[in-house]
C-alpha cells in the first residue's frame, strides 16, 4: 500500500510538469530512476528509464499533435517491469496498453471536461471578474485533468496491467476513433471562434491566400507567415512613399461585421 | 520584422513596470494546465495577463472587454509564451491610454503570432534541446548513475526558463518602441487591417494543417475501388476541414453556444465512427 502511495506521489511529480511550464519531468529519463527508488531497485529504475526515453524520444508534443501519454506509461512499464524482474524491452511493452488508456481518459478530459470549466470561465469573462476567470484556469487544470491522470496511474499500478488490458478492451474501438476524430475537429471550432473576431470583408481574401500557399503548395505556417509580413511591409512602403491628405485616415469600424 | 532601438522603458510615460511584468512571467508557468481541444491555451493566457488587466482597468466593463479578448483561441510552444505576453502587455498598455485603440489589433497580433513561434520553439526546444539533453542524460543513466536525470532537466530547463524570462522583457519592450514608431508615422489607424492580413493568413495556413477529418469510404471492389477522399482531395485538398470550419462560423453567427457546438461535434464524430463515415 506504500508502494501505491508512491507511485501516487511519482505521478503528481510527473504531471506538476504542466505547472512548471513543460519543464520535461515527464519524461522517462526522470521518472525511471524515481521508480526504480521506490521499487527498490535504483540501478534498474535509471537503465530502463534511459532506454525507455531512446525508445520514446518521438513521444511529445510538437504543436496540436497527440503525444503518447509518457508519464503514466513510463511509471507502470518500469514498476511492473522491476517487479517481475524483467528488462527494459519489457517495460516499453507493459507501459504501452496503459499509456493507451490513459492517452484515452486524457482525450476524454481535454474534449468534455476541461472545456466545461472554460465555458464558466466565459462567463466570470462577461462580469470582468479576474479572480474568477484565474480560478477557472487552476481547477480545470487540477481537477479536469492532473488528479485524475495522477489517481488513474495509481490505480493502474494497485491492479495491475492484466486488468487495464482488459480494461482496454472493453471500450468499443467506434467510441476510440471517436474521440480521436473529434480531436482532429475541435480545433475548427477554436478557428472559428478567431475569425468571428477578426474577420472583415476588406481583407477577407488573405485567409485562402493563406490557406491556400499551405493546403496546394505545402508552406509550412512559418512561411505563410514570412509572406503575410512581407505583403503587410509592402503595402506600409506602398502608403508612406503616397502624400496623404490628412481626410483619407479615417478609421473605418469593422465591429459589426 | 523592424528593428527597434535600444531604449529602455523604464519609468516615463509607462504604467506597467518590471515589476509587473515578472508577475506576468511567474503566471506564465502553469500556461498549459488546462489546455483543452477548443480553445487549447487560451486561458493561461488570460490568466498569465491577470495582473495587467487588473492594472490598467479599473471599471467591469472594461474589463470584462480585456478578458473576453484574451479567453480567445491560443496555441504556443509555451516558452514562447512570454514573448506574445510582452507585446500584448504592451499593445493593452496603450489601449489603457488611448481608449479609441482598435482592440482588434491586438487579437490579430495574438493570431499572427502563435503559429510562426510555435513552428520554431518546437523545433527549437522539443526538436533539438531536448533531444540533445536527453542523449546526454540517458548516457549517464545507462550505467545505473541517477544523475543522468538531473543532468537532463538543467540542461534543458535552464535555457527554457532563460528564454522565457527574456522574452517577458523583451516582447513588451518591442511591443512598446514599435507602437510609438507607428504612432509618429500615422499608420497607427492601418494596424488593425495590417495585422490582420498576418493573422489571416497564418489562420488560413493553420486550418490546412491542424484540422482533420479523413472519410474512410471506398466505393466498387477489387482492381476498381474507388477511394471517397481520393475525390474529396481532387476537387480541394483540406476540403472537408474548411467546410467544417465554414458551418462552425456559420452556428456561431447564429448566436449558437460554443457547448452546444462542443458537444455536437463529440456526438457527430462518434456517430460518424460508428457509422463508418469518418476514420482515423
Amino acid at each position: 500500500m506504500i508502494k501505491v502511495l508512491m507511485i501516487f506521489l511519482i505521478a503528481c511529480f510527473g504531471y506538476s510538469d504542466y505547472f512548471t511550464g513543460k519543464s520535461l519531468q515527464t519524461r522517462p529519463l526522470v521518472l525511471g530512476p524515481l521508480v526504480g527508488l521506490v521499487m527498490g531497485d535504483l540501478q534498474a529504475g535509471c537503465v530502463i528509464g534511459a532506454t525507455m526515453e531512446l525508445a520514446m524520444m518521438g513521444a511529445v508534443g510538437v504543436g496540436a499533435a497527440l503525444p503518447p501519454e509518457v508519464v503514466s506509461g513510463s511509471i507502470l512499464g518500469t514498476a511492473f517491469a522491476i517487479a517481475g524482474s524483467k528488462d527494459a524491452g519489457m517495460a516499453v511493452a507493459l507501459g504501452l496498453p496503459i499509456a493507451m488508456l490513459v492517452m484515452l481518459l486524457r482525450n476524454f478530459l481535454f474534449v468534455v471536461i476541461v472545456p466545461l470549466f472554460a465555458n464558466r470561465a466565459d462567463r466570470y469573462a462577461k462580469d470582468g471578474d479576474i479572480k474568477g476567470v484565474s480560478r477557472m484556469h487552476w481547477f480545470g487544470g487540477i481537477f479536469g485533468m492532473y488528479l485524475p491522470l495522477a489517481v488513474l496511474v495509481a490505480l493502474a499500478y494497485y491492479l495491475g496491467s492484466n486488468v487495464m488490458e482488459s480494461v482496454l478492451n472493453a471500450i468499443p474501438q467506434f467510441v476510440q476513433d471517436g474521440l480521436t476524430i473529434s480531436a482532429g475537429i475541435l480545433p475548427a471550432l477554436g478557428f472559428a471562434i478567431l475569425l468571428r473576431m477578426i474577420l472583415n470583408k476588406k481583407i477577407a481574401a488573405f485567409l485562402a491566400i493563406g490557406f491556400v500557399l499551405t493546403a496546394y503548395l505545402g508552406l509550412p505556417v512559418l512561411g505563410v507567415a514570412i509572406m503575410a509580413v512581407s505583403i503587410v511591409v509592402l503595402m506600409v512602403y506602398g502608403e508612406t512613399n503616397r502624400p496623404v491628405a490628412a481626410g483619407e485616415m479615417e478609421v473605418e469600424d469593422d465591429e459589426d461585421f | 520584422m523592424m528593428k527597434t532601438s535600444n531604449e529602455v522603458q523604464e519609468g516615463g510615460t509607462s504604467v506597467i513596470t518590471k515589476k509587473d511584468l515578472r508577475k506576468v512571467f511567474w503566471k506564465s508557468l502553469p500556461f498549459e494546465i488546462s489546455w483543452n481541444y477548443v480553445r487549447q491555451d487560451h486561458l493561461g493566457f488570460a490568466y498569465s495577463m491577470s495582473p495587467i488587466i487588473e492594472k490598467l482597468y479599473k471599471s467591469k466593463e472594461e474589463r470584462a472587454e480585456a478578458l473576453q479578448r484574451h479567453t480567445e483561441f491560443f496555441n504556443i510552444t509555451v516558452y514562447f509564451s512570454t514573448l506574445v505576453l510582452g507585446i500584448v502587455t504592451a499593445m493593452e498598455e496603450r489601449r489603457a491610454k488611448e481608449p479609441d485603440f482598435d482592440t482588434a489589433s491586438i487579437s490579430n497580433i495574438k493570431a499572427s503570432l502563435m503559429g510562426p513561434l510555435s513552428g520554431i520553439g518546437d523545433s527549437i526546444f522539443l526538436g533539438t534541446l531536448r533531444i540533445i539533453a536527453a542523449g546526454i542524460g540517458a548516457s549517464i543513466c545507462m550505467n545505473g548513475n541517477p544523475a543522468g536525470a538531473l543532468v537532463f532537466l538543467l540542461l534543458y530547463n535552464i535555457p527554457a526558463f532563460f528564454i522565457r524570462y527574456f522574452g517577458m522583457m523583451k516582447g513588451y519592450e518591442l511591443g512598446t518602441t514599435l507602437l510609438e514608431k507607428l504612432q509618429k508615422s500615422g499608420l497607427m489607424n492601418k494596424v488593425t487591417n495590417m495585422t490582420g492580413i498576418v493573422g489571416l493568413m497564418t489562420i488560413g495556413s493553420m486550418i490546412a494543417t491542424m484540422v482533420s477529418l479523413k472519410v474512410p469510404l471506398q466505393f466498387g471492389s477489387g482492381d476498381g475501388v474507388t477511394e471517397l477522399q481520393g475525390i474529396l482531395d481532387s476537387i480541394m485538398p483540406c476540403l472537408l476541414p474548411v467546410c467544417v470550419t465554414a458551418l462552425i462560423y456559420w452556428l456561431l453567427g447564429k448566436n449558437i453556444k460554443t457547448t452546444w457546438i462542443l458537444i455536437g461535434i463529440i456526438v457527430i464524430s462518434i456517430a460518424c465512427s460508428w457509422l463508418g463515415i469518418l476514420g482515423v
